[in-house]
């Protein structure tokens, strides 16, 4: 018997493949992504800039300079905060309201799904182009319709109010993605077995019952994977802002990658590495912790 | 052997990359008689249909090809800005400089070859040598419209029926427009989302301030006056912020696009637009019921009753990269397209509408109506941007600037003193020792 378990061990281990098969991943790995983000790190201790061929170490100073007073910066980081706040809330919900009505029990779901689905596919440029187009104050569809069906007043401003353009964004983010998350709370919702369900309905549980009790504890892994997702991608959002308002009116949208952005063009290196860092440093915080809490919760589930 | 196999693999095509690259980068120096391209980097915008016809002909000369290579116009500076700082740009790039901005701006010491010795130089317009020369020595090329002005296209008819007359001063301006609103019609065509057209309004009339204020421009590049505490520029920007909130910009000037310009002046729904002096002749050709010609009539900038006519002597100019393997083709390149012949085919069929190109004996290019323009108001000095340092570099987060005074978020004076906080940070950037 131990002789058998012992050539079942080898046999096993002869399949594995040797460890400096790794080596071209993590050649890549560490040049492509390691390096760089080693390198940001430590520009942003420098007064690295586009005017000067001479860089010095400035310790703190450009993160002292990120949180002055008299700078913006404390309102584009709020401005994030806001951002990965109400669109992670937003589309958790919506795209799980997608996913449970769209799992069983409804005519052409398929379309229904792909419907759903589908501005995932666009990019962010075509996005931003169709939107801009629709949100137009003057000849966007929304406010012709809205002024068509009688609801004039409704008419908005949308991309320039300076009290809605923020929310607007956030309104076509969370169009663009929900259909994403509704995928992976399907994938979710169909590797529960049918049994716990039929066992909660023998027991007499109603519908919001079976959610509660069935149904979201064992989807607590693909909730944490998108409220994790949601956040990290929240807090690095880009490509919506620049392509819808660039930031404006004024300074009203602005995000720390646009900011990046432009300290960036402004020939600022150092100081946009700042921002990244500080970005960096927030994400792995924020990435830890929460997987951390909620790997507990599934555990506990 | 089966653990050293895999190693040897990688070592080897690792090997074969960095050969690969290094032949590639040699390719010039390895096999002269292959064909050249020369490559140019430039924004969206900055090469016209001509400049592609004039490299035709000099490919029909000479053999040597082009490679375009076109970025957007909000993300071309950034890109070539780290191109050359990592030492790999295109064998001639554009960039937008000017007397106060080439040396900051391109550091051509270190990235242009210097042209000083070309022939073509002394038939520069002396006007634009400061723009193109460092430390005595020239180098960029300047194939760019010198009569670059930017003044208010009207619509005659509308200002006929409502009886008004083409004003020469702030308190005309405004009397006109608000006349031109209680007929229900966009007294102005604006268009603020494009992040840099609301700013021609501040930045166009730099002779004016001189006048205002004898000496701000020595004394603003000495760092010894400030935006904030010049009276004048507060007024302009309170001109300007008067005006959106009388609503003479129209209804929706903080989402209109630029390109709707041409609809809204020559279906008659705006009466005025901020554009080059070729913009009549641009917008017929567009919309050929919007002629003829006369139909369309120019002002000067009627802010802080300017009556001068400001000047460019800057613009998207050419380089030629220094660390380019086909320097003699460029060089020669550059000789050619400046060629009176090629000049004047640049001036004809440039899309843009150049009046004239900054080279002794170039054609001018000045239509009827522009010539009016021109006999009434005489040039006047160069565009504040091109005279004062470290506000051309900012022009966009100016743009960002006024469009929160439009929303309410700044004031008239947080705007100039934004622009100063910038214009310090530039400097200590540059270390520019007036900041010190």
């Amino acid at each position: 018997m131990k002789v058998q378990a012992s050539g079942k061990r080898k046999s096993m281990k002869a399949k594995i493949y040797p460890a400096y098969f790794l080596l071209g991943a993590v050649i890549l790995y560490f040049a492509l992504y390691l390096v760089p983000g080693i390198l940001g790190i430590y520009f942003s201790f420098t007064n690295w800039n586009a005017y000067s061929s001479k860089m010095h170490f400035v310790g703190f100073q450009n993160f002292v300079k990120i949180f002055s007073i008299g700078e913006n910066y404390l309102f584009y980081i709020k401005n994030t905060l806001l951002f990965t706040a109400v669109t992670t809330a937003v589309k958790t919900v919506l795209g799980l309201v997608f996913a449970l009505m769209l799992n069983t029990g409804i005519a052409a779901k398929s379309v229904h799904r792909s419907v759903l689905f589908s501005p995932v596919i666009l990019s962010f440029l075509i996005t931003g182009i169709v939107f801009r187009s629709i949100l137009n104050p003057a000849t966007g569809m929304l406010n012709t319709i809205l002024r068509d069906i009688g609801l004039a007043p409704l008419a908005a401003s949308w991309l320039v109010d300076p009290h809605i353009a923020f929310f607007s964004v956030m309104g076509v983010d969370v169009w663009k993605g929900a259909g994403y998350l509704m995928v992976i709370y399907l994938a979710g919702l169909q590797a529960i077995p049918s049994t716990y369900y039929d066992a909660a309905a023998i027991d007499g549980a109603g519908y919001f019952q079976r959610l509660w009790n069935v149904t979201l504890p064992l989807l607590m892994p693909s909730i944490v994977v998108v409220v994790v997702l949601n956040i990290l991608y929240g807090l690095r959002v880009f490509d919506i802002i620049y392509v819808l308002t660039n930031g404006g009116p004024g300074n009203l949208t602005e995000v720390i990658n646009t900011v990046v952005f432009e300290q960036f063009s402004q020939g600022a290196y150092a100081l946009a590495n700042s921002l990244s860092t500080l970005l960096f440093l927030v994400m792995a915080a924020i990435g830890f912790l929460l997987i951390r809490a909620m790997n507990r919760r599934i555990v506990q589930a | 052997m089966k653990r050293t196999l895999p190693i040897l693999m990688i070592v080897a095509a690792a090997v074969w990359c960095g050969q690969s690259l290094w032949a590639g980068g040699n390719a010039e120096s390895s096999s002269s008689s292959q064909p050249v391209t020369l490559s140019v980097s430039a924004s969206q915008g900055w090469i016209d249909q001509v400049d592609k016809d004039i490299a035709a002909l000099y490919t029909a000369k000479t053999g040597v090809q082009f490679d375009w290579q076109i970025l957007p116009a909000n993300q071309y500076i950034t890109v070539l800005h780290t191109k050359l700082n990592a030492g790999e740009e295109a064998d001639i790039f554009l960039d937008q400089v000017s007397p106060v901005t080439l040396k900051g701006e391109v550091d051509p010491a270190k990235n242009a070859i210097d042209l000083s010795d070309q022939p073509w130089v002394a038939r520069v317009d002396p006007l634009w040598k400061p723009a193109i020369t460092v430390d005595g020595k020239v180098y960029a090329l300047p194939m760019w419209n010198s009569g670059l002005h930017w003044v208010y296209t009207y619509n005659k008819a509308i200002f006929a029926k409502l009886n008004l007359p083409v004003p020469t001063s702030y308190a005309e301006f405004k009397s006109d427009a608000a006349a031109i609103k209680a007929s229900g019609i966009d007294p102005i065509y604006e268009a603020v989302s494009a992040g840099w057209h609301h700013v021609l309004p501040f930045a166009e009339i730099g002779a004016q301030y001189e006048k205002l204020d004898p000496g701000i421009t020595e004394k603003l590049n000495n760092n010894t006056a400030t935006f904030a505490g010049t009276p004048e520029f507060l007024q302009a920007v309170t001109e300007i912020q008067e005006f959106a909130k009388l609503g003479y910009f129209g209804a929706n000037y903080l989402s209109n696009s630029l390109d709707n310009s041409y609809q809204a002046m020559a279906t008659g729904k705006a009466a005025m637009y901020l554009g080059p002096m070729g913009y009549a002749a641009d917008l017929i050709n567009r919309y050929p019921n919007a002629g003829p010609l006369d139909n369309w009539g120019i002002f000067v900038e009627p802010w802080l009753n300017n009556q001068y006519m400001d000047v460019s002597v800057g613009g998207p100019l050419r380089f030629g990269y220094i660390k380019s393997p086909h320097k003699k083709q460029v060089l020669d390149y550059f000789a050619f397209s400046v060629q009176p012949d090629n000049l004047k085919t640049w001036l004809d069929k440039n899309t843009t509408g150049p009046l004239s190109v900054p080279f002794a004996g170039a054609p001018a290019n000045a239509n009827s109506i522009e010539q009016v323009a021109l006999k009434r108001w005489p040039e006047g000095g160069v565009v504040l941007q091109h005279r004062v340092k470290y506000v051309d570099p900012q022009w966009m987060q100016i743009g960002k600037d006024l469009e929160s005074m439009f929303v309410g978020t700044m004031t008239p004076m947080d705007v100039l003193k934004s622009i100063d906080k910038r214009r310090a940070e530039q400097a200590n950037l540059q270390s520019d020792p007036s900041w010190k």
